[in-house]
């Protein structure tokens, strides 16, 4: 009651105090710099730009703003000896408490006031896009906890040093640490700017909003235990840090209540179900591991998936035909989110251990069978499914409301041991009613309606891998010359899809490649699949029978903004393009120089050269691939490789990843670019891929064709395409 | 004189500021080597004179934000506490600022030769690299005038306000974090990083170290208004006593 | 040594009048004891004396010479201890008083020793100033202002937080000191004034309402003190300042100062007090 009464006398103090309202109107001024010079999210999507950035930038300046008043506040008592009057009517503790809490409740009502503000700007430029839950959500998620932790955190820094410049310091080593390169992809550190990955209006995800509320309760646990230790450290009868502590200790409840908070925290922490616990690196050799093991038969397999898209968690069953068993040890590996129910054989349960050896988002089980005689292996399992820590920003897997993503090991166990026949494989899968699914790159027709909202979708025959993505789409089918095409976007993109006649774009590709190279693989039977990905996934990939890019280029600012149009439109274009230099087409040999990429690259180039003129074509490819390509011979590590071997294996891993690319993406291409000179120009290039590509049929797996088979094609040798 | 420099020198090594300042300022040190001079800077060895000159630069500004620091503790309220009792004695307060100055400058010089320390160690377990000569001169060059020119304006703000030496250090961590790659840029880490890419490159790959005439007056300017600062700032002790 | 104060008017920028037109003169040796309510002008009248405050009007002279020209030979003299002050904490009490002797040039470190013995606290000078109580911080400030055994001894309040066995100790020191120096003693402690001051200056409102020897000071307020018995409710007669109040078996036992006592009041011996108390009450 005491502490009650002092804290309405604490809240009423406050509210009159100029300067609270000083922090306050500045709060609501925090949000402006997320529509300009403060955007952590990438910003490509409208949710990203009107909603998520301003809402960070409120939350890392308001939380700054919180900490000043917080230090201000608690030091004016200080600085004015008030508290040698005020801590003779009550127990100085009580007062911290209750001036901490009535700090925390004002920052309640600015958060309000802040989402009510707004709310009318982002509605209007949002228009058919603003979803006000998913608004408030954000506010509520990231702000407002962020907020609290500043508070906290300030008081207990004062609490502790009780010197204005020491907690100050203090917030700004901390406030830094969450900015710094340390944890520059590491969501539980980054306590005041919460990370979050690229947002998407066409298939939204909630992942963000479940790591979001996960990383502060962890920091406002943390923040809570700091700020209750930090009680026991408030001055009193005159005695300095120690002493104070020494006697707070006393209290045993705060300081249970405290090892209790962060011990909460740190639980929070280490048992986190979004990202796996691996290293962070990829494992390159983690796949291959197993290849050398003999391997028993699988002749069928059946898929029983069931998604709740409410928790996230995915429940499945997968039950093994098999031909020929490896008795004795065997092991699957499974994404490391997922845990494993059970496992029988021939419908006897057989006893299984799963080891904590999480790599590149998997986790191993290793399972015993008795014998070599049974027919069928079945595995269930459930869980949440975690994201790889080698690349924490790349969500790939994620079941949402309106969105579901899974592939690999997220759908179903990898099983070392055995070689599974694809021809015989049926996948069925429950999702929400509304969801249209495409699996292994192909679209579903088969589904039953369920009286729970859902429908299982099923699929049976041979697939390519497992591949599944369901969302809100609009399947759009029509034929260019004899090629089929069906192509997938979002239902919220129906409008922008009609109004540019993406369906040209579509259609001025085919005829560019037709014309140069040849015919596409495609024809009414074999059709080809375009599907637009939720802007998360960044550019754009390609294999046989479908390619697949970011919504980004169809969302609405983007194809009125003509430069960003362009950019966008070129990763459509080159993802098209793959379907000529691999996929149906030529399938390149990938020497870390020469690949798929060069080609696609280079025809990129020439398509937009024609469509957008020289001087654009210069400056966004041809100048850029020469930059690239001078910085990479400039680096000190490429001149004196010997130096690389003395860096951390992280960095020679950054160093190496980096030249990859630009060998790739900037060195082939303007590598192609001096054989067309010296071929003659552009169309006896032209005429050189033509022929490359007619031959086509005698470059397949195992056989692709190499840098030396372009060099013969081109009448070359490697000296000519030399660069220095 | 010394005995007095003595004791003030004394109370700051021992002040848990700046212990705090200097672990502050080595864990950065260490951070910013390993992040950003592991790469080398414009394309040059880590270990080149510009990679080095460019790390001192991103150093700079929490190094002079601890000197800001410990320069506020003299315009503290305590501070003045004690100044009621030294007002009174023969040694005027233009000499015990001029002291002060020097026991900023020592604390200031140990910070520094804790970062070459650590450069060094950072140097030699990662490339075997033992050629610091070179350093010495072109890091005077850097930070004689990011020291001076902050205590004089420090002392100049400290003057009128302590709380103004606070606003001081914001502008530093802004400018530090956010500043400019041309002939005045104070702290140097944008100039070391974007002027070797417009110098031709010599025979082992790298531009020769050098500095245009613009960036040296630019760092003149910056030593002779902070000496002009400081001895504004003597003058004005003079006139004390004060009419208020 | 000789400081005259001449015609000196203090007015701060907010407005406020300190001092108005006040002419002293002082010469060594001399003990001047300096009484005043608070706000009276004291502490104005004492930062002027160390030039810590250029006075609005007038001057000051030391032997003769204007008092800033001569600063660095007043500081060299002078002892001071302030109403407050601050000592850095984290020193020793030694330590402390070491670089207050290298800021005042003082070069013989026996002279620490010294003067911890004079102030009692030889068994503290290894104590860091934080640990010390508030009547051993007074006992340093004074320690400081003994160093080096300066010609002009300014002490504001400087037994304050002192026990009596303690103000009287320092009270004999200051009396011993002032045989050869000028010591100016501000205090509310009239009993202090009396015990060790040859002069007396009563400040009021920023002006002098006395200046002569304690002796002068009673005999001024004779026939103006007087006692009366008086009841519960009684009210105090008009023009009169009560000065004490002792219950006794008879009533209430009243000692009141006029400049007309009533008829009804019996005339009594005046203390310094009761002196001071009439020269302010007149000033009034």
């Amino acid at each position: 009651m005491r502490l009650f009464s002092l804290y309405r006398v604490e809240l009423r103090r406050l509210l009159l105090s100029r300067t609270i309202w000083i922090i306050a109107i500045l709060c609501l001024c925090a949000l402006l710099p997320g529509y300009s010079v403060f955007t952590p999210n990438n910003a490509e999507v409208m949710s990203g730009k009107y909603i998520v950035n301003p809402v960070l930038a409120g939350t890392v300046i308001g939380a700054v703003l919180w900490a000043v008043i917080t230090i201000l506040e608690t030091d004016r008592l200080h600085r004015s000896s008030t508290d040698v009057l005020t801590d003779s009517i009550a127990s100085p503790i009580s007062l911290s408490v209750a001036k901490t809490l009535a700090m925390m409740t004002i920052s309640v009502f600015v958060t309000v006031i802040v989402s009510l503000l707004y709310l009318p700007f982002t509605a209007a430029k949002m228009e058919y896009l603003f979803a006000a839950d998913f608004y408030f959500l954000h506010f509520l998620v990231f702000m407002l906890p962020t907020w609290w932790i500043s508070i906290l955190f300030t008081d207990a820094f004062y609490q502790i040093t009780r010197r204005i410049e020491l907690s100050v310091m203090l917030y700004a080593v901390l406030a830094y640490f969450s900015f710094s390169g340390f944890v520059s992809d590491d969501y539980f550190m980054c306590w005041l700017n919460p990370l979050t990955v690229t947002y998407s209006d066409g298939f939204p995800s909630y992942w963000p909003l479940r790591i979001g509320i996960y990383t502060r309760m962890i920091w406002l646990a943390i923040a809570l235990g700091a700020w209750l230790m930090s009680l026991m450290c408030i001055r009193r009868y005159q005695k300095n840090l120690v002493s104070s502590f020494v006697r707070g200790l006393k209290k045993v409840y705060f300081l249970v209540a405290a090892m209790l908070c962060i011990s909460v925290g740190a639980f929070l922490w280490v048992s986190q179900p979004f990202i796996d616990h691996g290293p962070e690196e990829y494992d390159e050799n983690y796949y291959d591991k197993h290849n050398d093991i003999p391997k028993g038969n699988v002749s069928a397999v059946h898929y029983l998936l069931k998604v709740d898209p409410v928790t996230g968690r995915l429940s499945g069953r997968a039950e093994y035909t098999l031909i020929s068993v490896m008795s004795g040890e065997n092991m699957l590996t499974l994404n490391a989110g997922y845990k494993i129910k059970r496992i029988t054989y021939d419908d006897k349960d057989i006893e299984y251990e799963t080891r904590n050896d999480d790599t590149n988002g998997e986790r191993s089980t290793i399972f015993t069978l008795p014998d070599a005689n049974g027919k069928r292996l079945v595995v269930e399992y459930e869980g949440f499914p975690t994201v790889a820590r080698y690349m924490p920003l790349s969500i790939s897997d994620s079941i949402d409301p309106d969105y579901i993503s899974l592939m690999g090991a997220s759908i179903a166990p990898d099983m070392m041991n055995y070689n599974i026949d694809n021809k015989n494989t049926t996948f069925e899968i429950t999702i929400p009613d509304g969801l249209i699914p495409i699996f292994a790159h192909e679209q579903m027709t088969d589904f039953t309606v369920n009286n729970d909202g859902t429908k299982t979708w099923k699929r049976t025959g041979e697939f390519i891998g497992l591949f599944f993505s369901a969302g809100k789409f609009v399947i759009d089918s029509f034929s260019v010359g004899e090629a089929g095409i069906d192509f997938a976007y979002g239902k919220i993109y129906e409008e922008p899809v009609q109004d540019y006649d993406i369906r040209q774009s579509v259609v001025d590709v085919f005829d560019y490649c037709n014309g140069h190279y040849g015919e596409s693989g495609y024809n009414t039977d074999k059709r080809l699949l375009m599907i637009q990905r939720s802007a998360m996934y960044r550019g754009g990939f390609a294999a046989k029978g479908f390619c697949e890019w970011s919504e980004t280029y169809l969302s609405p600012e983007t194809l009125k903004d003509v430069d960003k149009g362009a950019t966008s439109t070129e990763v459509f274009i080159h993802e098209m393009i793959h379907q000529w230099w691999g996929g149906f087409g030529l399938k390149c040999l990938d020497d870390g120089l020469w690949s798929d990429e060069g080609l696609t690259v280079y025809s990129t180039y020439r398509m937009v050269k024609e469509k957008y003129g020289q001087l654009y074509a210069q400056q966004h490819y041809v100048d850029e691939w020469q930059k690239a390509v001078d910085e990479q011979n400039r680096n000190f590590y490429n001149r004196y490789p010997e130096y690389l071997e003395k860096l951390p294996k992280k960095y020679q891993a950054n160093i190496n990843e980096s030249n990859l690319g630009t060998n790739l993406y900037k060195r082939m291409p303007l590598m192609i670019l001096k054989a067309e000179e010296l071929v003659g120009g552009e169309e006896k290039m032209d005429e050189i891929l033509s022929k490359m590509y007619a031959d086509r049929a005698s470059y397949d797996y195992g056989a692709e064709f190499t840098y030396q088979d372009f060099l013969n094609y081109c009448g070359l040798t490697e000296e000519d395409l030399c660069l220095e | 004189m010394s005995k007095i420099f003595y004791y003030e020198l004394k109370r700051m090594l021992l002040s848990k500021l700046f212990i705090g300042m200097l672990i502050v300022n080595g864990v950065f040190a260490w951070y910013v080597l390993k992040t950003d001079i592991i790469a080398g800077i414009a394309y040059t060895a880590p270990f080149s004179v510009w990679s080095y000159c460019a790390y001192l630069g991103k150093v700079m500004p929490i190094a002079i934000i601890a000197v800001l620091l410990l320069l506020s503790g003299y315009y503290g309220k305590k501070q003045k506490q004690v100044e009621i009792l030294t007002m009174a004695v023969p040694v005027t307060q233009t000499e015990q600022m001029m002291i002060r100055t020097a026991v900023m400058g020592s604390c200031f010089a140990i910070i520094c030769i804790m970062l070459a320390i650590i450069a060094m160690i950072f140097y030699i377990r990662f490339f075997g690299f033992g050629g610091f000569g070179s350093f010495i001169l072109p890091a005077f060059f850097i930070i004689l005038p990011c020291f001076v020119f902050s205590v004089g304006i420090g002392q100049l703000f400290g003057r009128f306000h302590q709380s103004l030496i606070y606003f001081l250090m914001l502008i530093v961590f802004v400018a530090g974090f956010y500043g400019v790659q041309n002939t005045f840029d104070f702290f140097c880490a944008g100039y070391f990083s974007a002027y070797p890419l417009t110098l031709p490159v010599s025979n082992n790959g790298e531009p020769e170290f050098a500095i245009d005439i613009k960036f040296g007056v630019s760092r003149l300017i910056y030593l002779a208004s902070g000496f002009i600062c400081i001895t504004f700032n003597a003058m004005l002790l003079k006139h004390k006593p004060s009419k208020a | 040594m000789k400081i005259d104060v001449n015609h000196i008017t203090m007015i701060y920028p907010s407005g406020k009048k300190a001092l108005q037109d006040i002419s002293i003169s002082v010469e060594s040796p001399g003990f001047v004891g300096i009484l005043g309510p608070n706000g009276a002008g004291k502490t104005t009248l004492m930062k002027l004396l160390i030039a810590g405050l250029i006075p609005t009007k007038g001057e000051i002279l030391l032997d003769g010479k204007p008092q800033l020209s001569q600063e660095k030979k007043l500081k060299s003299q002078l002892g001071y201890l302030p109403q407050s002050f601050g000592l850095y904490d984290e020193l020793t009490v030694w330590q402390f008083l070491d670089y207050m002797a290298a800021l005042k040039n003082v070069k013989d470190r026996k002279v620490i020793d010294n003067v911890l013995e004079r102030t009692n606290m030889t068994t503290k000078k290894k104590v860091r100033i934080r640990n010390l109580s508030g009547g051993q911080r007074q006992r340093v400030g004074i320690a400081q202002a003994l160093l080096g055994d300066p010609q002009l001894i300014i002490l504001d309040e400087p037994t304050v937080g002192l026990d009596p066995e303690e103000r009287v100790k320092f009270r004999n020191i200051f009396s011993e000191m002032a045989q050869n120096k000028i010591i100016l003693l501000s205090t509310h402690i009239v009993e202090d004034v009396q015990a060790v001051c040859n002069r007396v200056l009563v400040i009021h409102d920023g002006l002098i309402l006395f200046d002569g020897s304690p002796a002068e000071l009673i005999s001024q307020s004779e026939n103006h003190v007087g006692v009366y018995l008086s009841k519960l409710g009684d009210s105090v007669p008009a023009d009169c300042q009560v000065v004490s109040k002792i219950n006794t078996a008879d009533g209430i036992r009243c000692r009141i100062v006029a400049e007309r006592l009533p008829g009804f009041v019996q005339v009594a011996e005046p203390t310094l007090e009761d002196a001071y108390l009439y020269c302010i009450h007149k000033g009034a």
